[in-house]
């Protein structure tokens, strides 16, 4: 046995995600690279080859030509019984697109982990961004916000375990922060292989519902007419996504019980719930920077909590629920932009649809902030100002008003002109 | 070994426990997704849609079997013995293809005395 | 550790091809192997070219869970690895308390720092150029200048104390992370830690 490389100490979030599919025993890894996924990828690319990884699995690296091509070579090896990962992110993961519909059509079990990056219209950006993944929020895929690098490692571990699943069969994204996490480096514990495999599902040489076999062909995608079965296949995938909250349940409970390290019941993550009177809650890196917000609010006599949302697809209604009746002031952060949709964020929408259904949350008050855009920081005391209007609207009654609420939604950070703004490159925009 | 993992096993189906033939009549009897098994004639006896029929000489036939994977169908199929091909008109529709892309010209579009 | 501090943050201003984004995370990995509870590296990429300014931050916690991805904005320690980054915006300006270690060679007109700044300079760029420390022709600078960080000390409230890190420490990082390499910059690095000035 070669001694790893690797085992404990600080690692970019990237290079946890290659650690994690390599250790979660991947048979194809379709790769393709694209800002801030690339390392994830050449990291993969390296270890294939490397010695702790060669005496005991294979693993087929295929490179592609594009990011449509990868999304196909996933869902060809994926037919075949393979278990399959890859990552991308803004614009190779909307290149994706069509090929992560087939995923989720044709009932394939891949991991693809995305490193969430502003897209690119004009106003070029790279930096973290879910509006990415969150374009691909109704194509069935189930979507994951992960909160930092040893999270990473152990999502994507945990990621066959759901998608494999006999009750759910859907490809799984967890997303994180690019560059905010993914190449910043934490400390992360690689799990030992043996015990990893007795933990992660075992594998199979073909799925129940789909095969490459010459002598038992299949055909898949056939034409269904409008009076056949399209619309209930189409239900099929949303009762998979339902069929998923338990299973993503138990395996974080699973997980924990094994490892001893979990991430709340995998659907959310609460900071200090129980005694709180108002709720911050968020996804990604900023949600778990909101813990330390809380933190520093309640040295200041505000009982904040904090709630994070980890699984976004599907919604854990029951979860989020739970914590809303309990404490019935809310903020919503997000970091990213649903144009034209009803306050600005996707999340928030959710929520406020889900209050709606319910008669106990009829009457709680959802507050949606929108922020950190394209890479910018959010900022300590930024989360704690969303605190703060969450206990005047507690006292008087009324969301209050800020010179950055717009649309009866806040915009975090928004550049009001009443700081002085430090422009890096000045080069780029010259005499404007 | 959890229940589900029980489970798993159970439905890593060997190939004889597979369906032979799919028949849904609702929502809860539909498979993961839409795949269809290949059976003879999925859309029926297409036969009776011919108005000319491709009859092939085989005095002039090379072989080349470029009408074998021309047709549509699927209805064309090579004698083991004699190496000439024949045509199914159970379920032939008489499309053609196979004569046009015949390079010898050996097939012959002959109207159906219906 | 028994710190009180409850995080240390430190930001390194460099120029690209210095190796200021890989001293982050050298640090970060010194600092866990010295029995820091969590750390984070950060570095910020923009459009980087060899030579432009560039900045990296580490943020070290004794005991607590690091939360906070956001750059540092105040920094306890900030280290300078070229000492003509002073006058730009958001270097020297940005300091407003804490530790500078700057590399010079040179005398420095400790005036542009605030009053109750600690300063230490040394002269890693000709510590490497006598060892013959190079990277593609350039002198490599993040392991002397963490070698030199073993000795600088931080003040506040709590009184005055280093980091904690150890020479050990950077031996064994550097022998893992650059093979044959990894002795030099070793070497490099206790000559750094002797030739440190504390200038204030
Ligand atoms: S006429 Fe059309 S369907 Fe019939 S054998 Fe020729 S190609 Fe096939
Ligand atoms: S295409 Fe014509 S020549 Fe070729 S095998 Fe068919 S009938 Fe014969």
């Amino acid at each position: 046995m070669v001694k790893p490389k690797f085992m404990e100490g600080p690692l970019k979030g990237n290079f946890a995600s290659a650690y994690a599919a390599m250790d979660a025993d991947v048979d194809v890894i379709t790769a393709y690279p694209i800002t801030p996924q690339t390392t994830v990828v050449e990291k993969l690319s390296e270890l294939v080859g490397e010695e702790e990884f060669t005496e005991r699995q294979h693993v087929e690296y295929v490179r592609m030509e594009s990011e449509h091509s990868v999304g196909a070579g996933l869902v060809g090896a994926s037919y075949a019984g393979a278990r399959t990962f890859t990552a991308t992110a803004g614009q190779g993961l909307l290149y994706m697109t069509e090929m992560v519909h087939w995923m989720t059509g044709a009932r394939l079990p891949p991991v693809v982990a995305i490193q969430t990056r502003g897209i690119t219209g004009p106003g070029w950006n790279i930096w973290a961004d879910y509006g990415d993944i969150l374009s691909l929020r109704d194509s069935g895929i189930m979507i994951q916000f992960i909160a930092s690098h040893q999270e990473i490692y152990d999502s994507i571990l945990q990621g066959f375990n759901i998608t494999e699943h006999p009750d759910v069969f859907l490809p799984l994204f967890p997303a994180y922060g690019g560059f905010v996490l993914s190449h910043t480096a934490k400390p992360v514990k690689r799990i030992p292989w043996e015990e990893a495999q007795k933990f992660v599902r075992p594998k199979t040489p073909e799925w129940p519902h789909v095969w490459v076999d010459g002598e038992r062909p299949i055909m898949s995608n056939a034409l269904i007419m409008p009076q056949n079965f399209y619309t209930e296949f189409r239900i099929k995938i949303h009762e998979a996504q339902m069929n998923a909250i338990p299973v993503i349940k138990d395996t974080m409970a699973e997980f924990e019980k094994t490892f001893g390290r979990g991430y709340g019941n995998g659907l959310v993550v609460p900071y200090k719930c129980d005694d709180a009177e108002v709720l911050l809650l968020g996804y990604g890196g900023n949600a778990l920077q909101a813990e330390d917000a809380v933190d520093k609010a309640r040295e200041q006599g505000y009982k904040a909590g904090a709630l994070r949302l980890r699984t976004y697809r599907p919604f854990p209604k029951e979860d989020l629920l739970h914590y809303i009746k309990k404490i019935p002031y809310v903020a919503v952060m997000e970091r990213a932009l649903a144009f034209g949709s009803p306050t600005g964020g996707a999340v928030s929408t959710d929520i406020m649809a889900i209050c709606q259904r319910d008669p106990k949350a009829r009457n709680a008050h959802i507050v949606p902030f929108i922020g950190g855009l394209g890479g910018r920081d959010v900022f300590l005391d930024e989360q704690i100002d969303q605190i703060k209007i969450l206990y005047e609207l507690k006292e008087k009654g009324e969301v209050p008003d800020r010179k950055y609420k717009m649309w009866d939604t806040f915009w975090t950070g928004l550049i009001t002109g009443d700081k002085k703004v430090e422009v890096e490159n000045q080069e780029y925009f010259g005499d404007i | 070994m959890t229940e589900e993992k029980k489970n798993w096993e159970l439905l890593r189906m060997n190939r004889e426990k597979r369906p032979k033939v799919q028949n849904w009549t609702s929502y809860w009897d539909l498979p993961y997704g839409p795949v269809s098994l290949p059976v003879k004639g999925s859309a029926g006896r297409t036969g009776d849609w011919r108005t000319f029929r491709p009859v092939v000489d085989n005095e002039k036939c090379i072989k080349c079997y470029f009408c074998y994977m021309y047709c549509p169908e699927g209805t064309i199929s090579v004698n083991d013995e004699t190496g000439f091909v024949e045509i199914d008109y159970n379920y032939c529709k008489g499309c053609g293809v196979c004569a046009t892309n015949c390079p010898k010209e050996c097939i012959d579009m002959e109207k159906e005395n219906k | 550790m028994t710190d009180g501090k409850i995080i240390y943050e430190i930001t390194m201003h460099g120029r690209g091809g210095q190796g200021a984004i890989t001293a982050a995370l050298l640090l970060c990995e010194i600092a866990y192997a010295d029995g820091y509870k969590d750390v984070l590296s950060i570095p910020k990429i923009g459009a980087e070219r060899r030579g432009a300014p560039i900045k990296a931050f580490s943020k070290l916690s004794p005991k607590n869970a690091i939360k906070n991805y956001s750059a540092t904005e105040d920094a306890d320690i900030t280290i300078i690895f070229d000492p003509t980054l002073l006058p730009l915006p958001g270097v020297a300006d940005a300091i407003k308390h804490g530790t500078v270690l700057l590399n010079t060679n040179k005398d420095l007109d400790l005036n542009i720092f605030p009053k109750d700044c600690k300063i230490y300079t040394v002269p890693v760029t000709d510590i490497a150029l006598e060892l013959n420390l190079l990277a593609s022709g350039y002198p490599i600078l993040n392991i002397p200048l963490l070698g030199a960080l073993t000795k600088v000390k931080y003040k506040d409230e709590q009184g005055e104390r280093t980091l904690g890190l150890n020479l050990d420490t950077i031996k064994k990082i550097a022998l893992k992370k650059f093979g044959s390499k990894g002795e030099l910059n070793y070497q490099a690095a206790v000559m750094a830690a002797e030739q440190v000035k504390e200038l204030r």
